[in-house]
């Protein structure tokens, strides 16, 4: 066992395992750096988490650093980002972590890009598979959104910030946060300030990354809580006792407008009759009711034809071509004219990380 | 990635001949001592703060597993159960803020409960150090943050119980979550699986309780089967268990324990159950009883962790002489324990 080396020196061998190469984003709590494993030459993205010691209210590690470590310690599958390493060196943490150069929300706002039907059901196929990994190993993700499903070049999604996730089925899963998941893919029941909830969170997410991808634009965008919640209801329908049971008991204090179900078909035309039928369940209001990962997997429209593109067939951006030849010449000779030439993909990619920094609210 | 590979259940000849602390010139009495002071201190801190069970056990995981890497000598055993706290009780979703963790140590480290000293300096300084000490000691978990305990398996066996009468099930129950409590006092949880702590504990337990638990084959499952534990390393871990509620023989005290004090009135408290719990399972464990179990209604309510605890009922300020309750510098530790060790160190004696 290595463990028994001095802590110093072996922080140290980790710590030129790695170099570091460019800045690529900051997010509330961390930096991101692009790197190189020395030994492989393999792109690696280096999560720099700080830990300032003097800053007044500071609780430590931060949570979500804990939490993502935690789970990720614990996760390993093809769609689930991988924590290929991590390491304290003066005072920081660094958690290495897989380099994908693009996210499913990059690719949905790209207009160049067509989508096909089989593209989207390979989409979803890999975004289940991962959930499902998670899932069975009873980890909440909790912040499904498209922003978080990093893809990489050859076509492979992967779920990515754990921050937010949390184990689920140990016998005190009590006192659980409502304010998670950003708003958009929230499910009805959080807004209803619940202390326990289930995996049906996550599947909500799904659904609405589903009809996002079915649209190319966000489905149910709400201005605020109470907006999204009108938003939901205005979609799919009012919820009455029977779609949700203890609904009129959860809205006692609310008045809604009653508005009635239109059938999903008519906003989305493109869609077969199975992808709708799998949305459908998986937008169910009443949580015991929704559709889980397994069944999800299992349903007729993964079976049927067309089948889903393989990954390296997807769509891909254009931009992130060019990146991939840029960082060849970059890795055989790191000069300092070629990092000079940094693409406007990657200043986007920073803007956008440290955006979500702000967007995200805090959370105990 | 030599970090990732690390395997968390120890070898007990490591523990006796090969600890850092060892290497370091520490005996393993003194370990033992220490280590349990250590502990007390990490119980009596999570308890003023109302942290449930199941982070307690997380942050004593890490705590023994932390001084099977590092040396005592070289971190103090207080500052190290205050950072286990804080990460614990970030890892299981307990949070506590870090000036409630730092006012509590302080003031179980200096000893002096009542709430009208507060010394900010102190808490200042409790803080600084539990920060500064957090992520080394996540480093040296090689931030293994996850954590099997067996609270879990004690708690989905007894899902598995049905037609007890309500009583006789909760009192079962009270009695072996408080002997997985209290294996945690030693470092029980490096050696042996979860699965197999809780089997020995619910093995104990029925013994104390006269529960009958299955062991007639022809009754479906064998008791040992559901908990799925190897019966074997059961036996070894029963005994393990006894051993550490055991009062140790006089001949067994190191001669530097037995000068400070050989009189506790905490002795005669726990004497007569220790030797109960000798008594009762000791021999053969697993083969006494053969009468098997008789249907009988009842609904099991899982024992709140609050209302149980086995061990002596000794102060915290009984516990060790640590000076003035302030961050003792790095190398002069373990340099005063008192006659407590005595009684409740011997868990371990392979001599």
């Amino acid at each position: 066992m290595s463990t028994f080396q001095a802590p110093e020196e072996e922080e140290l061998q980790i710590e030129n395992k790695y170099l570091k190469e460019k800045k690529i984003g900051e997010g509330t709590y961390a930096k991101v750096y692009r790197g190189i494993e020395r030994a492989t030459g393999r792109t690696v993205a280096i999560k720099k988490i700080k830990l300032v010691q003097t800053e007044i209210g500071s609780q430590g590690i931060e949570l979500s650093a804990v939490r993502e470590v935690k789970c990720l310690r614990e996760l390993r599958h093809p769609n689930v980002i991988e924590l290929i390493d991590i390491y304290s060196h003066k005072s920081n943490l660094k958690l290495v972590l897989e380099y994908l150069d693009s996210d499913l929300e990059m690719i949905i706002k790209d207009k160049s890009i067509l989508f096909q039907a089989p593209d989207i059901k390979s989409w979803m196929l890999m975004t289940l598979r991962g959930l499902d990994h998670c899932h069975r190993n009873w980890i909440l993700h909790r912040d499904m959104k498209p922003n978080n499903l990093l893809v990489g070049k050859d076509g492979q999604l992967k779920i990515a910030d754990f921050g937010l996730a949390r184990d689920y089925g140990d016998p005190h899963a009590k006192n659980m946060s409502p304010q998670v998941v950003t708003r958009w893919y929230r499910a009805p029941e959080l807004f209803f300030m619940p202390s326990q909830y289930g995996y049906a969170v996550d599947i909500w997410s799904v659904g609405c990354i589903f009809a996002e991808l079915l649209l190319r634009t966000p489905y149910l965008a709400g201005e605020s809580d109470l907006a999204q919640l009108e938003l939901i209801f205005k979609a799919l329908g009012t919820p009455t006792e029977e779609d949700w049971p203890g609904f009129s008991e959860l809205a006692r204090d609310m008045k809604f407008q009653k508005y009635s179900r239109t059938p999903l078909q008519v906003h989305f035309k493109a869609a077969g009759s199975d992808a709708i039928d799998l949305l459908e369940k998986m937008l169910t209001y009443d949580p015991n009711k929704r559709i889980n990962t397994r069944e999800a997997l299992l349903h007729s429209y993964f079976r049927k034809l067309p089948r889903p593109t393989p990954p390296d067939q997807l769509p891909k951006q254009k931009k992130t071509q060019e990146n991939v030849i840029q960082q060849k010449e970059l890795n055989s000779k790191p000069t300092i004219q070629n990092r000079g030439e940094q693409t406007e993909h990657r200043k986007r990619k920073a803007q956008e990380i440290s955006n979500k920094g702000e967007k995200k609210i805090h959370r105990s | 990635m030599a970090a990732f590979s690390a395997n968390w259940r120890f070898n007990k000849a490591d523990y006796i001949n090969n600890t850092p602390s060892r290497r370091d010139g520490t005996s393993l009495t003194e370990e033992r001592i220490t280590r349990r002071v250590g502990m007390k201190f990490l119980l009596n801190v999570s308890w003023n703060l109302n942290i449930p069970q199941n982070t307690i056990a997380t942050a004593a995981t890490y705590y023994h597993r932390f001084f099977m890497l590092r040396s005592f000598k070289k971190h103090h055993k207080y500052e190290i159960a205050g950072a286990c706290i804080l990460l614990a009780c970030k890892t299981e979703e307990t949070m506590r803020k870090i000036s409630q963790v730092s006012s509590s140590c302080a003031k179980f480290a200096r000893k002096d409960l009542s709430p009208y000293i507060k010394d900010e300096g102190e808490i200042e300084a409790w803080s600084r150090t539990i920060k500064k000490k957090e992520p080394m000691i996540a480093a040296t978990l090689c931030f293994d943050l996850a954590i099997n305990k067996p609270y879990k398996v004690l708690l989905d066996f007894l899902k598995t119980l049905k037609g007890f009468d309500k009583n006789e099930l909760q009192n079962f129950a009270t009695h072996a979550w408080a002997i997985i409590n209290d294996s945690y006092l030693t470092p029980m949880c490096l050696f042996q699986k979860p699965e197999t702590i809780a089997s020995a504990a619910i093995y104990i337990a029925a013994q104390m309780t006269d529960f009958q638990l299955n062991i007639n084959p022809s009754n479906g499952l064998l008791w040992w089967e559901v908990t799925d534990c190897n019966v074997r390393e059961l036996g070894i871990c029963v005994q393990e268990i006894l051993d550490s509620y055991r009062v140790p023989r006089e001949e067994e005290i190191s001669p530097d324990v037995r000068e400070n004090g050989s009189t506790n009135p905490s002795v005669t408290v726990n004497d007569n159950l220790n030797r109960e719990i000798v008594n009762s399972g000791s021999t053969t464990p697993l083969m006494n009883h053969t009468t098997h179990l008789e249907a009988r209604n009842g609904v099991h309510t899982p024992p709140s962790p609050s209302s149980i605890t086995i061990t002596n009922g000794v102060t915290p300020a009984q516990d060790d002489e640590m000076e003035d309750g302030q961050i003792v510098e790095d190398g002069q530790i373990v340099e005063d324990e008192t006659a407590n060790g005595q009684i409740e160190d011997e868990e371990m004696d392979l001599a």
